[in-house]
C-alpha cells in the first residue's frame, strides 16, 4: 500500500515519506516505552525487556498489563483521534485553524459528561459516551452557525469556537463551585488525563475509533479534493455537502469519544496535521494515518512529562502539557503563515465588523435610551431594597439618610452601595472595553477574555497565593491587575512584530490563554489554596465593599469618557487599512490606544469582580442594534446595556437560592445564553447569520 | 409616572452614596468601633490570626462559624452557633461531619462555605465570626465590618502538624468564649479514648499494626485516592492509639495527604489499608472494586482492606477524632 503510495510520486519525494513515516513509528514506539516505565511504583526498562523476552507472571508484568498498557492505550487511541479529527476538520472546512479544541467540541463533550456526573450519576457510569456524543455535536453546530455557517471566515469559526468554550467552562466551573467536595476531583480531569482504571473504558472505545479512523482513510481522496476548493470539487462530480457531513460526523465522533475516554486535551488535533504538512505531505492518504501516529506519539510524549511533576507535586493533567507545548507552535504558525505560505492555502484574515449588520439605525434611539435608563435605575432600587434581608422602602429612606436601625444602615449604605457600584461600573467597563477591542481588532466577536486578559489576571493571582498564602485580598486585586496587564502586553506585542492585524490579534490571544491556563494548573498544583484561587477568580460581585471597588470607579470615570471621545477613529477601524489611510488616519496609532484603553478597563474590572463574560460580548452587540455604527452613541448604548446587564445578574443571583449566592459571572452567562441562541435562529434578528 | 421620582431618587441616591462612601474610607475605624458588641467593657483581649488581630471586649455571645472545623468545636465546647455556613446541602454539615451533639434546628443556615450571605450574617448581629483562612480572600474587609472576624489556617505549612493545629484551634476558641475549662475536659476525654482503644487494640493483637489511612474522591475513569501523610490529623490519631503509620510522602504535603491512584498501593501492600469514602451513592467503592490492580493488591486477597462504615470527617476537631477512633477500632477488631 503505501509502497505503491511512494512510488506515485516523484523519485526523492519517496524518500521523504518513507523517511517520515520511518521516523514517526520510532518515535511512537519510544513514547510507549517510556510511558511504560512511568508511574507511582518503580519500573525499569530491563524490567519491561525482561517481561517481553520471558513474559513471567511477575508482579511487575502484571502492573504493566493491566494498569500501564490501558494508559499507553488510551493515549494512542486519543492521541491519534484526535489528530485524525483535526485533519477531517481542516479540510472540510478549509480552515487551517479548525479543531476540536478550537471548535468547541472538547468543551462541549465535556460539560455534558461533567453534568451527567453531577445530576445523572447513575446513567452517566453506563453510557458515558453518549452524553459526550450529544454535548460534542451540540456545541459544533452551535459555533458553526454563530459563525454564521457557510459564511464564516475562519477566525470567526475560531472566536464562536471560543465564545462557546468560555461559555461552558463558566457553566463547569460553577458547577465546582456548588458541588465542591463532589467536584473538587473533576479539576485535573477538566484538562485532559489518561489514567485508567482498568481495560473497561478501552474495551468500550476502541473499536469506536479505529472505525472512525478506517472511514477517514477510506474517504482520503474525497478530502483531497476539498483542498481544490468547492466550485473545482463538485466540477470533477464531487458531492460536496455530502464530503462535508462525512467529514464533520467522523470528526465528531472521534472528537467526542476521545473526550469521554481522556477528557478534553487541547492542541494536538490542531498542530498535528500541521506539523505533518510541514513534512511536505498533502494527500490525506498519507496525511491520516501518519497525522495518527504522530498524534498518538506527540500526546505519550506529553503524558510522560506529566510523571516527574508527579512525583514531586502531584496529578499535572496532561492536556496542561500540550497547551504549554501547543501555546508557542501556534504563534509560530501564525507567523509562518502570515508570510503567505500556509498548510492549507491562504487564510483569509478580513474580518469586517458590517459583515454581520446592515448599517441599520433606530429612529427611536432616544427612546431606547430612556427605556434603558428606566430598567437601570429600577434595577439599582431593586439592589437596595432586595438581598439577604428585605426592606421596606420606608427602612430605606431612613437608611439611605443616615438614619433608622444600624444593622440596616451598615447593610445599605456598606454592603449594598459598593455592591452595586461594582456591578454598575464592572458592566459598563466590560462593555466598553469590549467595543473597543472588537474595534481595534476589527472583529465583532472579540471580547477582552479572546485577548488573554482572564487567564492573565488568573496566572497572576495564583503565583502570589503560591508564594504566600496569607495574602491580602486587596493584595490579590493587585496581582490579578498586573497578570491581566502582563498577559495583554504580550499579546500586544507578537501581535505588532506580524504587522498588528486583527486575525493575528485574536490568535495571539489564544495562544497566551493556553499557555497561561496551563500555568494555572501547575500553580494550582503547587498550592494549598486553589479553592481560594478559585473564589477569586469566579466572576462575582460578591463582598465588594468601597475599598475595592474604588479603583474601578476612578479608572472608568477617567477612561470611558475618553474611549466615548475616540468617536471617529474606532468606527474608521471598521474599514481596510488601505481605507483608513486614505481619509488620513494614523491607523496603528488609533488601533493601539483603543486596544490599550480596552485592556486597562477590563484588567481593572478583573481586578475588581473576577472574571465575568459576555457582556463584553454582548452589550456591543445589542447596542449596535439599536445605534447603528456610530461610535459615540454605541458606546453609550453599550455602556448602559452593559451595566443593567450584571445588575440584572447581581441580584438574580443574590435572590434565587437565597441564602447561598450564586456568583453574577454565572447568572450573567444564564442570561446571556438565550441572547445567544437568539441570535443563532435562522430568520430571527440575528437571521442565522451569527455575530 | 410613578417610576419618575423613583428614578430621581436613586440617581439622587447613587450620587449620596458615592460621596458618603468615599467619606467612609477616612472614617472606617469610627463605625466599625460602633459595630463592636458594647456588653463589657473590662479589658480588651486580643487575638493574632494569618491576617491581623482580633480584639475582644467580653465574652462573645453570638457565634458565626463558616466552616465545619470551627462549628464542630463550638459544639464540642457545648455552644450552639447562631449561625453556620452550609448546614443542610448535600455537602454540609450534617451530612459530612455529622457528630453528637449536633446543631439546633433553630441555628441559621448563611449559605455556602465560600461565599456566605453577608447581609445574613449582618441580620444575625453576632459578636465573633470565625473562618477558614482560604475561604475568606474576597470577603475579610467586610466580615471584620460585621464584628470581629477570626481566621485560622487549618493547613500549617511545614514545621506544625494539622492535630496540633487542631488542638490550638481548638484551645483559642474556647479561650475566647471563655470556655477553656470545657476544652481541657474535652481534650482529656479524648485523651482517654485514645487510651481506650490503644487498650482494645492490643488485646486483639494489633498494636504497631502497619496501617495507611486513605480518603476516596471522585476521579476520571477510577477513584482518586488520598493517602493521609505524616503532618496530617488522620495520620496522628493513628500514631496515638497504637497503629503503625507506614505511609510518609515523597514532598511536604500542605493539605495533609498525596493525591495519587491504585498503583501507588502496590508499594504498600504489607499495610492494613483504612480508607473513608465521602461519597454517599456507593459508586466509588464499586469503581474501587473494579480497579484491575486492586484485586491482586495483598492486602485485599487477604482481606486487610478496611472501609469505614460511616461518613466520618477526616479534619474537624476533637468529636470527629473521637469517631474516627472508634470507627477505626470498630472495623479492626470485628471478626
Amino acid at each position: 500500500m503505501i509502497q505503491a503510495l511512494i512510488l506515485s510520486q516523484k523519485g526523492n519525494k519517496g524518500w521523504k515519506i518513507a523517511g517520515g513515516v520511518v521516523f514517526s513509528i520510532l518515535f511512537l514506539i519510544l513514547m510507549m516505552m517510556i510511558n511504560l516505565t512511568q508511574g507511582q511504583a518503580q519500573i525499569g526498562l530491563t524490567d519491561l525487556i525482561n517481561m517481553v523476552l520471558y513474559g513471567d507472571g511477575t508482579a511487575i508484568s502484571h502492573m504493566v498489563l493491566v494498569s500501564r498498557l490501558p494508559r499507553v492505550f488510551a493515549g494512542l487511541l486519543c492521541g491519534a483521534a484526535l489528530a485524525v479529527a483535526g485533519v477531517l476538520l481542516q479540510a472540510v472546512l478549509r480552515n487551517p485553524l479548525a479543531s476540536a479544541g478550537t471548535l468547541g467540541i472538547n468543551a462541549g463533550a465535556y460539560f455534558a459528561v461533567v453534568a451527567g456526573t453531577v445530576f445523572f450519576p447513575a446513567f452517566i457510569s453506563r453510557f458515558p459516551m453518549a452524553f459526550a456524543l450529544i454535548g460534542g455535536f451540540a456545541a459544533v453546530l452551535m459555533v458553526y452557525m454563530l459563525a454564521g455557517g457557510r459564511r464564516s471566515t475562519p477566525i470567526r469559526l475560531v472566536l464562536a469556537g471560543m465564545i462557546v468554550t468560555l461559555l461552558l467552562s463558566s457553566f463547569t466551573s460553577v458547577a465546582q463551585i456548588l458541588f465542591l467536595d463532589d467536584a473538587r476531583h473533576l479539576f485535573a480531569w477538566g484538562s485532559g488525563s489518561l489514567a485508567q482504571n482498568n481495560w473497561d473504558t478501552i474495551h468500550s472505545v476502541w473499536l469506536w475509533i479505529a472505525l472512525g479512523l478506517a472511514a477517514a482513510f477510506m474517504f482520503a481522496k474525497r478530502f483531497n479534493l476539498m483542498e481544490l476548493g468547492e466550485e473545482t470539487a463538485a466540477s470533477l462530480g464531487q458531492r460536496i455537502q455530502t464530503t462535508k457531513r462525512l467529514g464533520m460526523g467522523i470528526a465528531v465522533v472521534l472528537a467526542t469519544v476521545s473526550v469521554s475516554v481522556s477528557g478534553p486535551i487541547g492542541f494536538i488535533g490542531l498542530l498535528v496535521p500541521h506539523m505533518v504538512r510541514l513534512m511536505g505531505f498533502r494527500n490525506h492518504k498519507i496525511l491520516i494515518p501518519l497525522s495518527a501516529v504522530l498524534g498518538s506519539a506527540l500526546l505519550l510524549g506529553a503524558d510522560a512529562l506529566t510523571y516527574p511533576f508527579q512525583a514531586a507535586y502531584g496529578n499535572l493533567p496532561v492536556g496542561a502539557v500540550t497547551a504549554a507545548i501547543g501555546g508557542p507552535w501556534l504563534v509560530w504558525i501564525i507567523l509562518r503563515m502570515t508570510k503567505g505560505r500556509s498548510g492549507n492555502g491562504r487564510v483569509n484574515w478580513a474580518t469586517t465588523l458590517s459583515a454581520g449588520y446592515t448599517s441599520r439605525e433606530r429612529p427611536f434611539w432616544l427612546f431606547y435610551m430612556l427605556l434603558g435608563l428606566l430598567l437601570l435605575s429600577l434595577l439599582i432600587y431593586g439592589c437596595m431594597i432586595g438581598g439577604g434581608s428585605m426592606l421596606s422602602i420606608k427602612q430605606l429612606m431612613l437608611a439611605v439618610s443616615g438614619n433608622g436601625d444600624d444593622q440596616l444602615r451598615h447593610i445599605v449604605l456598606n454592603m449594598r452601595l459598593p455592591r452595586i457600584a461594582a456591578a454598575l461600573f464592572g458592566g459598563a467597563a466590560l462593555a466598553a472595553a469590549g467595543l473597543l477591542i472588537q474595534g481595534a481588532v476589527r472583529n465583532p466577536m472579540a471580547d477582552p477574555s479572546v485577548i488573554g486578559v482572564t487567564s492573565g489576571a488568573g496566572v497572576g493571582v495564583l503565583s502570589v497565593l503560591a508564594i504566600w498564602p496569607y495574602a491580602s485580598g486587596a493584595m490579590l486585586a493587585v496581582s490579578a491587575f498586573a497578570g491581566a496587564i502582563g498577559a495583554a502586553v504580550i499579546v500586544f506585542a507578537i501581535a505588532w512584530r506580524s504587522g498588528f492585524s486583527p486575525g493575528l490579534f485574536i490568535l495571539a490571544g489564544i495562544s497566551v490563554t493556553a499557555v497561561g491556563s496551563a500555568a494555572i494548573q501547575f500553580l494550582v498544583l503547587k498550592s494549598s489554596s486553589h479553592t481560594a484561587a478559585l473564589i477569586w477568580l469566579a466572576g462575582s460581585t460578591y463582598a465588594r465593599g468601597w475599598t475595592d471597588t474604588t479603583p474601578l470607579i476612578i479608572v472608568s470615570l477617567l477612561l470611558m469618557p475618553l474611549a466615548w471621545w475616540l468617536g471617529r477613529r474606532v468606527e474608521l477601524l471598521a474599514f481596510d487599512d488601505a481605507v483608513s489611510l486614505g481619509v488620513g488616519l494614523h491607523v496603528q496609532q488609533a488601533r493601539l490606544l483603543s486596544a490599550g484603553i480596552g485592556v486597562a478597563l477590563a484588567s481593572v474590572v478583573v481586578a475588581t469582580v473576577g472574571t465575568v463574560g459576555f457582556i463584553g460580548l454582548l452589550a456591543p452587540h445589542a447596542a449596535r442594534f439599536i445605534s447603528g455604527q456610530q461610535h459615540r452613541r454605541t458606546f453609550i448604548f453599550a455602556v448602559l446595556t452593559g451595566a443593567i446587564f450584571l445588575l440584572a445578574a447581581d441580584i438574580s443571583g443574590r435572590l434565587i437560592a437565597s441564602p447561598k449566592e450564586i456568583s453574577s459571572g454565572l447568572m450573567v452567562a444564564l442570561i446571556g445564553t438565550p441572547y445567544l441562541i437568539y441570535l443563532l435562529k435562522p430568520g430571527g434578528r440575528g437571521g442565522g447569520r451569527g455575530i | 409616572m410613578k417610576a419618575k421620582p423613583i428614578l430621581i431618587y436613586t440617581i439622587f441616591s447613587i450620587l449620596v452614596s458615592i460621596m458618603t462612601g468615599c467619606g467612609s474610607l477616612s472614617e472606617g475605624e469610627s463605625t466599625e468601633n460602633k459595630m463592636m458588641p458594647s456588653s463589657n467593657p473590662e479589658k480588651i483581649r486580643v487575638f493574632k490570626h494569618p491576617m491581623g488581630e482580633v480584639q475582644l471586649k467580653g465574652i462573645p455571645l453570638r457565634v458565626v462559624t463558616l466552616d465545619f472545623n470551627y462549628t464542630e468545636d463550638l459544639l464540642a465546647l457545648g455552644i450552639q452557633p447562631v449561625g453556620v455556613a452550609d448546614i443542610a446541602s448535600k455537602t454540609g454539615f450534617n451530612s459530612l461531619v455529622n457528630i453528637e451533639p449536633g446543631l439546633a434546628e433553630n441555628v441559621a443556615d448563611v449559605g455556602g462555605r465560600q461565599e456566605p450571605n453577608l447581609e445574613k450574617i449582618a441580620e444575625l448581629k453576632p459578636d465573633l465570626i470565625i473562618a477558614n483562612l482560604y475561604f475568606v480572600k474576597k470577603n475579610y474587609t467586610m466580615l471584620s465590618e460585621i464584628a470581629p472576624t477570626m481566621i485560622f489556617d487549618p493547613y500549617p505549612s511545614e514545621g506544625k502538624n494539622q492535630y496540633e493545629e487542631m488542638v490550638e484551634t481548638f484551645r483559642t476558641i474556647a479561650d475566647m468564649l471563655g470556655k477553656k475549662e470545657e476544652a481541657e475536659q474535652q481534650l482529656a476525654h479524648l485523651k482517654q479514648t485514645y487510651e481506650e482503644a490503644r487498650v482494645v487494640l492490643a488485646t486483639a493483637g494489633k498494636e504497631d499494626l502497619p496501617v495507611v489511612l486513605a480518603q476516596l474522591f471522585p476521579g476520571q475513569t477510577g477513584p482518586t485516592i488520598m493517602l493521609f501523610s505524616r503532618n496530617s490529623q488522620g495520620a496522628n490519631i493513628l500514631k496515638e492509639i497504637g497503629l503503625n503509620n507506614i505511609y510518609e510522602s515523597p514532598t511536604f504535603e500542605p493539605l495533609g495527604g498525596t493525591t495519587t491512584t491504585v498503583e501507588a498501593l502496590t508499594a504498600l501492600q504489607q499495610a492494613n489499608f483504612i480508607y473513608m469514602n465521602t461519597d454517599s451513592s456507593g459508586g466509588l467503592e464499586t469503581l474501587l472494586k473494579q480497579n484491575a490492580l486492586w484485586e491482586q493488591l495483598d492486602f485485599v486477597k487477604e482481606k486487610r482492606d478496611f472501609p469505614l462504615e460511616r461518613t466520618v470527617w477526616g479534619y474537624g476537631g476533637p468529636l470527629s477524632a473521637k469517631l474516627l477512633v472508634q470507627e477505626i477500632v470498630k472495623v479492626l477488631t470485628r471478626q
